[in-house]
């Protein structure tokens, strides 16, 4: 069986960074979000997740769709399959990280 | 999801931005996902423009006498209906400016109708009955609506709706109003005392679900809250909302 540790470093990085995650946890709790709810609930910059989400779009998983309503233009940033697994996947790890770590037992000490 | 359960109380939803820098912290991420799922229902101010009609068309048709008329309670309704229409449309479009869209699923966006569609069927059950050549006393169907809505929510979010206590009571006093008014018999559907039975309880049911919207409202205002936002109003452009102006 594989330590916590060993299962920490399997982790998938690009999901794994806070503010890539909560991306990912904000699209996946919808069908999809423009670019103005993400900033609200992520509370990063405008240049900060307009790169976190170039970085999620290149990695396939998430799509961008630009619109225009009038004339304004509005982005919408939806999971992809491969998103939502990616997803799925590091939930899975971190409950084996976090079932591993319970499971430590401390070192005795004489 | 098991991930989010330890979140617990409505100060956890509020935005706190890692000091020294922006973006979400890990201990974010349980808010952002029961913001992100509920984002439709937490739109407090719609439903709380619904209990205000309620409460509003209730106080003009006993004003206006409608007690002493044919159809009772029913003119309220449709009263409120009217007035309430195009508010919510601009509410929608309020919150859609200052908090962004997340486009909702079918089931999110059923369970964020709720408070209406019970409302509503409850309305059209209690006229049905009303208007029976033999009506039978009984509880309004709003209330019983409400506080089954009420109770529904509670459940499953008690935590950080509690506010939906206060609707539950209102449902409750709903129900106790109507259900004490025995009806006439052979008045041919007009009967003033259980008529005004009748607006007291979607009075009361208006007040409830206006309580209720304003602190949902008020949850998704702390949770969407940007810390450092300058100015009064939003702009599509600058992507900066401030939740106090909506």
């Amino acid at each position: 069986m594989s330590t916590p540790f060993e299962y920490l470093s399997s982790v998938n990085r690009l999901v794994h960074e806070p503010a890539r995650l909560a991306i990912l946890v904000a699209l996946s709790a919808c069908d999809r979000a423009d670019f103005l709810f993400l900033l609200n609930i992520t509370g990063l910059t405008k240049g900060n997740l307009s790169s976190h989400l170039s970085k999620l779009e290149q990695a396939g998983l998430v799509a961008i769709e630009k619109k225009f309503e009038g004339k304004t233009p509005i982005t919408y940033a939806t999971l992809t399959l491969e998103g939502k697994e990616a997803l799925k996947d590091y939930w899975k790890q971190f409950d084996k990280v976090r079932a591993g770590i319970r499971q430590l037992k401390p070192l005795r000490t004489t | 999801m098991t991930q989010f359960e330890h979140l617990s109380s409505v100060s956890s939803l509020v935005h706190e931005p890692a000091p020294g820098g922006s973006g979400p912290r890990i201990e974010d991420i349980p808010r952002i996902a029961l913001v992100s799922r509920r984002f439709m229902e937490l739109q407090g101010l719609l439903p709380a423009a619904v209990g205000a009609g309620l409460i509003l068309s209730s106080l003009l048709s006993h004003l206006v006498g409608a007690p002493g008329q044919s159809g009772g309670p029913l003119g309220a309704l449709v009263f409120c209906c009217l007035l309430v229409d195009p508010l919510t449309q601009y509410l929608q479009r309020r919150y859609r400016q200052s908090f962004g869209d997340a486009v909702a699923t079918t089931l999110q966006k059923f369970l964020a109708a709720m408070p209406f569609i019970a409302v509503m069927t409850g309305a059209l059950i209690d006229t049905a009955i009303y208007q029976s050549p033999s009506p039978r006393p009984g509880p309004s169907f709003v209330g019983i609506a409400l506080a089954c809505y009420s109770t529904w929510v509670l459940l499953r979010d008690w935590r950080w709706r509690t506010h939906y206590l206060a609707a539950l009571a209102a449902g409750l006093a709903g129900i106790v109003v109507t259900a004490s008014v025995i009806p006439s018999p052979g008045t041919g559907g007009i009967d003033p005392a259980r008529t005004d039975a009748f607006l007291l309880a979607y009075a009361l049911a208006g007040f409830g679900l206006v309580i209720a919207g304003l602190f949902d409202h008020y949850v998704l205002a702390s949770a969407l809250r940007r810390r450092g936002s300058k100015g009064p109003g939003f702009t599509q452009e600058n992507g900066t909302a401030n939740v106090d102006t909506i």
